[in-house]
């Protein structure tokens, strides 16, 4: 029993980081990517290729952190001169585009047979990394928020003309926080590949960028606190609804569907009765001067 | 700095929105831009302020030419704008905005964000004190930590002055500021314009309200259907019967010698 939540809290904990990552593009840059999957896929691609290529973990780490903002800064690039809803159909196609192109072209991404990784030798090491890796997504995501450069993010996501009449050019604004938010998504997605033991395309369907929507939009848009909160609630509804099939007799792709119904259901719940999230966004307080 | 607009041409398809219109504004003085509705004072602050491309004519900042269509560059030459709706961070506070303003802060890099905190910190603390004086310039000394999206339309116009001022803007371009505002805010908004006025800058004003132009501005330019029909002194301006004329939608013939309606 306590392995299984071992194994949760790692999973969670790597959702977690892809929902800070999120938070950091969306929450408070106003960019809508409905394909935050990608990056994970690449984290975890970086790390099944160099296992293939016998590079070992650190050259993973490597390819890893260098491709997620590689290609972040590429399909951040079309929104420069296009309204955002665009870059949410573009992020979502590429996003799926990668997933194929690991599927079908078997010299890149193992096919559909995946690729094998590297193991972790316990999951408590697991456990201890992953919890590594999200402290310092807290503490970056933290210092951005906190910083004048958040403020100015947030005034990109309120109104884009207003930053660039106040002299800024929003989109080395937006090109920025995608590459740091990438970066902490790929990482993520080398740990997972790590923790699973395997690559596999179907880790990096269209659904998986909307459970880190709905741990974002659960915690709270904006809140570091809040959507690691919200990542690790989506985990334990997931996870505890899988309790209840077992009690059940109902057949398992019916449980599976019920499952998203019930994501969906707290979703909807969420925003008509407390659309700021379970932690709102703080409003930032200053001291009078005498 | 004083702003120059030199031959200015702007069609949208077949419509000449502007046409051929040439206007100086000086700095140390205020300059006001009126006219009818849909006769182009709109689109000669958007093309001043890069936001379009204008088919001809070119703008200048201290003699400076600038490049047409980079907003983001226009900013930086000191030239600074409000709009008729007031452009701010909604969500932000008051102080957040004013903050936001400030072009000299090097935590708005990563790199800078992360490895040199010290020279973060210190500009921002240079920064807080300056909004703190401009705060009270502008009359929101209370409001430090209000959402400016729950201001007034016309305090809200004086944040989004605030903000222009945090960057020292020289030049500044203000679309009715006087628009939709109580007259107590609106007597505060002249006497802020007018130190700004006195500090030397260069004040584009365009604006409904007569007598705020007549109280404020050292020449008003007047345009009509895209075409400046009249420039001069505010009363001279206001005599003038093509002014008057284009105001009422006459022919020139046809309008009063003087008209109370041209004051309003």
């Amino acid at each position: 029993m306590i392995e299984f939540l071992i194994y949760m809290g790692t999973i969670a904990g790597i959702w977690a980081v892809l929902a800070i990552s999120l938070n950091l593009q969306f929450g408070i840059t106003g960019l809508v990517n409905f394909g935050q999957v990608l990056p994970f896929a690449i984290g975890a691609y970086g790390a099944g290729i160099a296992t293939r290529h016998e590079l070992g973990i650190p050259a993973g780490v490597l390819i890893s952190l260098i491709a997620a903002p590689v290609f972040g800064a590429l399909v951040v690039w079309p929104a420069r001169r296009m309204a955002q809803d665009y870059w949410a159909l573009i992020t979502l196609g590429l996003a799926e585009i990668f997933r194929l192109l690991m599927m079908n072209v078997p010299a890149l991404g193992g096919g559909v047979y995946g690729l094998s990784v590297t193991r972790m030798p316990g999951w408590s090491i697991s456990f201890s990394l992953t919890l590594a890796l999200l402290a310092v997504a807290y503490v970056i995501s933290e210092r951005v928020i906190r910083s004048p450069l958040g403020r100015m993010l947030n005034v990109i996501r309120e109104d884009e003309i207003l930053a660039s009449t106040l002299g800024r050019d929003p989109f080395r604004y937006q090109r920025s926080i995608v590459m740091l938010s990438w970066v902490l998504a790929g990482l993520a997605g080398n740990l997972y590949a790590h923790v699973t033991g395997y690559v596999h395309e179907s880790s990096f369907m269209v659904i998986e960028t909307f459970v880190i929507w709905t741990a974002m939009i659960l915690g709270g848009a904006g809140r570091t606190i809040g959507v690691i909160a919200g990542a690790f609630f989506v985990q334990a509804l997931t996870t505890s609804t899988r309790f209840i099939a077992q009690w059940t007799d109902l057949p398992s792709d019916v449980v599976a569907n019920l499952r998203l119904a019930l994501v969906g259901l707290v979703l909807v719940l969420m925003i008509v009765y407390r659309p700021a999230g379970i932690f709102a966004e703080r409003r930032a307080r200053h001291v009078a001067e005498d | 700095m004083s702003l120059k607009i030199k031959n200015l041409t702007v069609r949208f398809g077949g419509q000449t929105a502007v046409d051929d219109v040439s206007l100086d504004v000086p700095a140390g003085q205020i300059t006001g831009l009126v006219g009818p509705n849909g006769s182009g004072k709109s689109t000669v602050m958007n093309a001043a302020t890069g936001v379009l491309v204008p088919d001809r004519g070119s703008i200048h900042i201290k003699d400076k030419l600038l490049h047409p269509g980079r907003p983001g560059d226009t900013a930086r030459a000191g030239l600074g704008r409000t709009f008729q709706i007031p452009r701010l961070a909604r969500r932000l506070t008051v102080f957040q905005n004013l903050l936001a303003g400030a072009r000299d802060q090097p935590g708005e890099q990563l790199f800078s964000l992360f490895f040199r905190p010290r020279r973060v910190a210190d500009a921002e603390r240079a920064i807080e004190k300056r909004a703190h004086t401009i705060l009270k310039r502008i009359g929101l000394g209370a409001k430090l930590n209000t959402l400016a999206g729950e201001l007034s339309g016309g305090q809200q116009k004086l944040l989004t002055m605030g903000m222009l001022l945090m960057s020292d803007c020289k030049v500044l371009l203000l679309d009715e500021p006087a628009a939709g505002v109580n007259p107590a805010l609106i007597e505060e908004q002249i006497l802020l314009l007018q130190s700004l006025r006195d500090e030397g800058r260069a004040i584009l004003l365009v604006e409904h309200n007569m007598g705020m132009i007549s109280r404020l501005c050292d020449s008003v330019c007047v345009l009509d259907s895209g075409i400046k029909i009249a420039h001069g002194d505010p009363e001279t301006v206001q005599r003038d019967r093509r002014v008057i004329a284009s105001y009422l939608s006459m022919q020139p013939e046809q309008a009063p010698a003087k008209s109370q309606e041209a004051h309003q």
